[in-house]
């Protein structure tokens, strides 16, 4: 399966290195809402960009082909989906984990979950709900800084999208970032979320003081020193439960109530 | 620290054309050859003075992915200044500049700056798009126009500090209401307009999108 989607890639980008830039942009209009298969041309674009400092994904570098192959076939095994900014950094991830045929099935499953389908396709909607459920348990945990962030209108997207787009791997070091990955898989999607909350949690004191901008830069661009250890303490320290009921459960009610709206 | 005016710029353009590192090398003045790619948005601060003015620019660079469109609409909301990016060597970048002018304009106050920036300019040998070409754009459509490298730093100090100029020449001019924060712009602590103003007296949050 995955020899097959690597060989659609190819072909289709070597199609489009061989077409003049002037043909490819012709055709791409009636494509690109239906057939996202025409993203394979940003891919290479962005290999490059992916985990630059560990130089093993740039050009000439020893992962930088199989990077390209796993993203192309995607693109190519789900047209619908095709290549969004964010998948780089999880297939890097577990490129550097397993070869790349276990990759790419891995890398299928985990993009096939609820909450990667509705971020990924940028259904803005689903975010919105997500967003929603992440805000009760960010007010329930931690309500001075939630009022904080109300008051310098610091939303969950302008930090979450980066987190949960790359799994935290492009935010936190990667072997905290690894040991996330581990328990979301246990957990499930609210563990994704448990995260955010307990970085909050995490630097809570610093960030209460901060005006819009520190506090924009700062989520941002995390500590590079950032512990794992109190890290993973303060995440421990965070209820996922309001009034007995969990975040699928809130999850669920905010898109009940959603559906209720647009009738 | 405190400052006369906040402004708040945004930086769009297609992806890969050097917004992240435009930035970069305006907020931290240095260059990195292989930047991450930006995912959503991210953000960049400094002070400038124009006038005998400190002026604090808030900028907010965008993800140039057409799928994160929809989400960095909604940070035109509240900008005083937008840098509109092409990459001098890619066509394509300077080809979708309408719909970026589109999507500006529609989602923007009517009175926001932009200035569109033809960037890459060291890569002369590689230069698919004439500087006369981005010119022509940009008189068209009534922008203001500068070529620069990121990496050489050319021009890099300039378009964010023209954008500014012009910004404050607007407000000079009375065609910004600077006591509407809509506009992208607000008054530094210290110029609070009255003291009848409590919420402001803090310098801090009230309500719009900038602080």
């Amino acid at each position: 399966m995955y020899e097959i989607c690597a060989c659609r890639a190819e072909d289709r980008i070597k199609q489009t290195c061989d077409s003049d830039t002037a043909s490819v942009s012709d055709c791409s209009p009636e494509v690109s809402t239906s057939n996202r298969e025409a993203s394979v041309e940003l891919i290479k674009l962005d290999i490059s960009r992916t985990f630059p400092q560990l130089c093993i994904f740039q050009k000439g570098g020893p992962y930088h082909d199989l990077l390209h192959s796993l993203l192309g076939a995607y693109a190519c095994y789900r047209p619908d989906v095709g290549y969004v900014q964010g998948m780089s950094f999880i297939a890097a991830v577990l490129l550097l984990n397993m070869d790349v045929a276990d990759a790419f099935i891995c890398f299928a499953n985990l993009l096939n979950r609820p909450c990667q389908v509705a971020f990924f396709r940028i259904d803005e909607a689903m975010m919105k709900f997500y967003f929603q459920t992440y805000e009760e348990f960010f007010k329930e945990n931690m309500p001075s800084l939630f009022r904080h962030f109300s008051k310098t209108n610091v939303t969950p997207d302008i930090y979450l999208i980066d987190w949960i787009f790359s799994l935290y791997s492009k935010s936190l070091p990667l072997d905290i970032a690894c040991r996330v990955w581990d328990i979301f898989c246990r957990d499930g999607e609210e563990f994704l979320f448990r995260t955010a909350l307990g970085i909050l949690k995490l630097y809570e004191d610093i960030l209460i003081h901060q005006e819009f901008i520190l506090l924009a830069q700062f989520l941002t661009k995390l500590p590079e020193d950032i512990s794992s250890d109190s890290l993973f303490k303060s995440i421990e320290l965070i209820n996922m439960n309001i009034d007995k009921k969990k975040f699928s459960q809130i999850l669920a009610s905010k898109k009940e109530q959603g559906k209720m709206e647009m009738t | 620290m405190s400052y006369a005016y906040l402004f708040k710029y945004i930086i769009i353009g297609d992806t890969g054309v050097g917004k992240s590192c435009l930035l970069l090398q305006f907020t931290d003045k240095r260059f990195q050859p292989v930047h991450d790619l930006t995912i959503g948005v991210e953000f960049g601060a400094r002070m400038i003075t124009i006038d005998g003015k400190q002026i604090k620019l808030q900028i907010w660079d965008t993800a140039g992915q057409e799928s994160f469109r929809s989400i960095t609409r909604s940070y035109y909301r509240g900008a005083a200044g937008a840098l509109l990016v092409y990459d001098i060597t890619r066509r394509d970048t300077f080809n979708h500049l309408t719909t970026w002018l589109e999507d500006a304009r529609q989602h923007s106050n009517s009175n926001m700056v932009i200035m569109l920036i033809g960037n890459k300019s060291d890569l002369e040998a590689r230069r698919d798009v004439k500087k006369e070409e981005g010119e022509a754009f940009a008189r068209e459509h009534g922008l203001i126009f500068m070529e620069t490298s990121a990496k050489t730093a050319a021009n890099v100090e300039e378009a964010f500090i023209n954008t500014a100029k012009e910004i404050y020449q607007k407000i000079q001019d009375g065609v910004f209401d600077i006591n509407n924060e809509a506009n992208g712009i607000k008054i530094g602590p210290q110029h609070s307009p009255s003291p009848s103003l409590p919420s402001s007296s803090g310098g801090g949050a009230q309500g719009s999108g900038c602080c």
